[in-house]
């Protein structure tokens, strides 16, 4: 891409004691992109925004923002600014002076401080609070009272730690597509920290998956749905089946062995895989198409594959019905079918059945949660 | 999250420090000092503790001050207790004005509450005497009591005394065999915070004390006063050991939970 | 509060309680009974005898004539009581604003010290403190005296010739008690500095605060509350304070404790000390009394 990068990470660790939060992550991030930092909690996602921010500095590596290395930059000069997952509004003062704050710091004449904050406050909907104190407010406004406050510093990136967590579930999907809304007005940088990978995928251009301390893959949300480089984030991501499986040959076509010894062609991919490897097929419920196991239906290797499996459970979800479908050798796959044709569920719990899908909709990933050390860049 | 502290504070920190301790330091030192006047170091020596425990103004001191503590700290925790169950629960006619009295007696200054107790107890023709202390103690460490257990019971979980009920308990067995021991720490802070109070006194002793009836922090005001000599460092150095074995001491047991 | 459950008009899950110890409001009653006794007889009546007593006068072979006058508020309003009084609040006063001064510092480094530390270093701060106060008087005496140890030290060092007369004077006055009152400041002090989130810390720095504009604009406002909880620690009872007057200030130093006791004891007029005792009563409550007003009942110094 030709985008500036805006933030920069090479190779950056960071080190609390012996314990690593972050492990060598080098990554970038460009203009005007809502990137999101995903993983479960102690993945070093949070320690990556601080690191941003400088409340911590690196054990080792560099950060640059705006290819400026920050090394000892205090966070008060660095051009970033980040809303708290607390909103960390200071209890004292009232909301205008909250949003006020960061400009008085810059010495900002009192005219134009006063028309900027007017202005932020109109941009996210909270006109007429300027009086009222943190804790009269809810939580959804505090929150918005966070983003003013430093969004009304024009800072070049705009870090966010978890800011929807504390809200209930209506106000966050609300508040989703408005800080989204918001993001694409202003036009900086987001750099978005979350667990919540449903989260990560309504908002985000690009999402960074980690785990450990470490970047397992960087995509569009729908790189990393669809191709998901290890198990951990085809697990992590959505819902997925995994079926082990050993690699049985790698040249023309990548074939796999099952449990049950049947064959299966995947697709080629660039995990490097060599055979007689353990690995496992990654392939989601909505994916999979059923059959009645007498059926005859179009089945065409390699670009089809198909087990042969019983039904143990069917669930009416509204928009889809969920089986859960068993493989005989002790696996189990689940397999949602989209509820087109009315309420009438088409497979009864012992039915036998053709399970059925594309091959280039299943992938095959290394048996461990693999990742290579390094990050893949997109 | 590394929270800096500027240089200059920790120095700050470490001269605070020295500052708070010199004084007793200083008098301990001084305790073993061989010279009589406190002024330079002679000499070591424990001439002064031997004199000590042959002074026996100073024993029959240390005896009063013990039983009187010992005695008004009993009283005062239990009725203490007691008031802080019953203002933290019930409602009854007189919750405010109770609530206002015990507020009275802790904010009185001490001065005013002694001359107030000597000018009761003349009235009443009452002789000041051991007695008449000890009563005092208890009236002044009652408030303080109440408020450390009442501070205790604030987050009390009833549900556990629901529960002994539920199970047959009826409302004296729940009492001694759940309330009770669930506020045990706090009754035993209030305890602690009576005996030092008692320990410690001097204003309101010296004014309800009458002629034969020492107590320790009265000998040592008029040993200083009168009769300077570093067994006085002694008494000191003895006193502030003690106190801080027992308190050590208690630590610990809480930090094992035993208290 | 959820914890007044046993209101004679409400209902129990358990009525077996109800039913075995009778009406709860009566039960209440039975276990305050004690100490109210206890505090009226021996505090509150007392008060009230004093009050009596400051409105009649000293006859002349030092017993109590019984007529009611208001000549002893009136004697207080002489030039030479008043000095008295004013005095006494100004001590008081300096050694409010000395324990502030010297206690914050020690406070703040406290509050931001890791978390694990903390009480130990408050910990550490009391220990000196569970010794007899009149053991700590006497140490400073040792120390301030003419030959005491400050001065052989500064002769020996050569910072000064002659010996500096620091003892009975109301310096040392003063340096006793902001000693003695210091950990009342302390304490609230830390307990409000410690209060405050360590992420409002950040965020004003991550808004552009230096650390000097962040103790001004965050941490000394928000520490204000145990600013004023500490000065109210200080200052009633140092206007009361009699003992470090009597035994370090000399007879030049007079407060308004030292006046009460010479009152009951030297001079023997009673109704005269009873008086002043009773302005200085008042003066405590109207303190207190602005103070909770703002702020309640602080129970959670207790803590």
């Amino acid at each position: 891409m030709a985008d500036k990068v805006a933030i920069e990470f090479r190779q950056v660790k960071k080190l609390f004691g012996t314990i690593p939060a972050v492990d060598g992550v080098s990554l970038q991030i460009y203009e005007g992109e809502f990137f999101s930092l995903l993983g479960p909690s102690g993945c070093g996602k949070t320690t990556s925004l601080r690191l941003i921010a400088g409340f911590e500095t690196p054990t080792g590596g560099q950060i640059l923002i705006d290819n400026q290395p920050q090394q000892d930059l205090p966070p008060h000069k660095r051009l970033v600014n980040t809303v708290f997952q607390n909103y960390a509004l200071f209890p004292h003062m009232t909301v205008f002076q909250n949003v006020a704050f960061g400009l008085e710091m810059e010495r900002v004449p009192a005219e134009m401080k006063n028309q900027r904050v007017r202005t932020i406050l109109d941009l996210v909907r909270l006109p007429g609070m300027e009086d009222r104190r943190p804790r009269q407010l809810s939580g959804g406004q505090q929150q918005r009272v966070a983003l003013a406050r430093a969004l009304v510093k024009h800072p070049k990136v705009l870090l966010l730690d978890e800011p929807l967590g504390a809200l209930d579930l209506k106000l966050r999907k609300a508040m989703q597509v408005e800080l989204k809304t918001l993001q694409l007005q202003v036009g900086i940088t987001f750099v978005y920290v979350t667990h919540d990978q449903e989260e990560a995928l309504t908002m985000s251009d690009r999402i960074a998956v980690m785990n450990e301390g470490r970047v397992l893959q960087v995509g569009t949300p729908q790189e990393i749905y669809e191709n998901p480089n290890s198990r951990f984030v085809a697990d992590f991501i959505g819902e997925t089946n995994f079926i082990p499986a050993r690699v049985e040959q790698t040249d023309p076509h990548l074939i796999i062995s099952t449990v049950n010894g049947e064959l299966l062609t995947a697709e080629r991919d660039n995990q490097s895989l060599q055979q007689g490897e353990n690995a496992i097929l990654s392939i989601r419920p909505e994916k999979i198409q059923l059959a009645p196991a007498d059926e005859t239906v179009s089945f065409e290797p390699p670009g089809q594959s198909r087990l042969m499996g019983q039904v143990i459970q069917a669930v009416y979800l509204g928009t889809d019905t969920r089986y859960l479908i068993d493989l005989s050798g002790g696996i189990q796959i689940t397999a949602r079918l989209q509820n087109i044709n009315g309420t009438e569920t088409r497979f009864r719990p012992g039915d036998a059945v053709q399970v059925l899908w594309d091959a280039h909709h299943a992938r095959v990933l290394r048996e461990e949660s693999g990742f290579p050390g390094k990050s893949i860049i997109e | 999250m590394s929270e800096k502290r500027p240089i200059f504070l920790r120095i700050y920190a470490i001269l605070a420090y020295f500052y708070l301790y010199l004084p007793i330091l200083i008098l301990m030192i001084f305790s073993f000092n061989t010279q009589k006047l406190n002024i330079h170091w002679e000499g070591f020596s424990l001439q002064w503790y031997a004199a000590l425990f042959q002074d026996r103004e100073v024993l029959l001191a240390t005896r009063n001050t013990l039983v009187i503590a010992l005695i008004s700290t009993l009283i005062a925790t239990s009725i203490g207790t007691l008031a802080a169950l019953a203002l933290q629960r019930y409602r009854f006619p007189g919750h405010q004005f109770a609530d206002s009295s015990l507020y009275i007696a802790v904010i009185i200054p001490e001065v005013v509450m002694g001359i107030g107790l000597l000018v009761l107890f003349s009235q009443l023709k009452i002789n000041l005497g051991i007695t008449t202390i000890t009563i005092s103690h208890i009236a002044f460490s009652i408030p303080f009591v109440t408020l450390v257990v009442r501070a205790r019971l604030h987050g009390f979980d009833r549900s556990i005394e629901e529960a002994a009920m539920d199970l047959g308990a009826n409302g004296l067995k729940t009492f001694w065999r759940v309330t009770l021991p669930m506020i045990m720490p706090g009754v035993m802070a209030g305890a602690l915070l009576a005996f030092t109070l008692s320990l410690d006194d001097y204003v309101i002793t010296f004014f309800t004390a009458g002629p034969g009836s020492s107590t320790l922090p009265l000998r040592i005001y008029s040993m200083i006063r009168h009769a300077v000599t570093p067994e006085i460092n002694a008494l000191s150095t003895l006193w502030v050991v003690t106190v801080f074995m027992i308190l050590s001491v208690g630590q610990l047991l809480q930090k094992r939970q035993i208290l | 509060m959820n914890d007044m459950v046993f209101d004679s008009k409400s209902r129990l899950k358990i009525g077996r309680l109800n039913r075995v110890l009778g009406d709860p409001a009566t039960k209440g009653l039975t276990l305050i009974i004690p100490a109210v006794i206890f505090l009226l007889v021996f505090i509150i009546f007392p008060l009230i005898l004093v009050l009596f007593l400051s409105v009649l006068t000293r006859g002349n072979y030092g017993e109590i004539v019984y007529r009611l006058n208001l000549n002893n508020y009136l004697r207080l309003l002489d030039p030479l009581y008043l000095r008295i009084l004013i005095y006494s609040a100004w001590t008081a006063a300096l050694t409010t604003i000395g324990t502030l001064l010297i206690g914050y510092p020690l406070a703040y480094y406290i509050a931001r010290a890791p978390r694990r530390q903390r009480s130990f270093l408050i910990f550490l701060i009391l220990i000196p403190f569970w010794t007899n106060f009149l053991i700590r008087i006497y140490a400073w005496i040792m120390i301030l005296r003419t030959e005491g140890l400050l001065n052989s030290f500064l002769l020996a060092v050569g910072l000064i010739h002659t010996p500096l007369e620091i003892l009975y004077t109301p310096l040392a006055v003063i340096i006793g008690m902001v000693y003695e009152f210091l950990p009342f400041m302390i304490l609230p002090l830390y307990a409000s500095l410690e209060k405050i989130e360590p992420s409002l810390f950040e965020a004003a720095a991550d808004l552009g605060a230096r650390p000097w504009k962040i103790f001004f604009r965050i941490t000394l406002p928000l520490s204000l509350p145990g600013m004023i909880a500490g000065s109210i620690l200080v200052f009633i009872p140092a206007m009361g304070m009699f003992v470090v007057p009597d035994l370090m200030g000399g007879a030049k130093t007079l407060l308004v404790g030292n006046l009460i006791k010479n009152q009951f004891l030297t001079a023997r007029d009673w109704p005269f000390g009873a008086a002043a005792s009773m302005v200085l009563l008042v003066i405590t409550l109207i303190f207190t009394l602005i103070y909770t007003r703002r702020t309640g009942f602080g129970e959670e110094l207790l803590v």
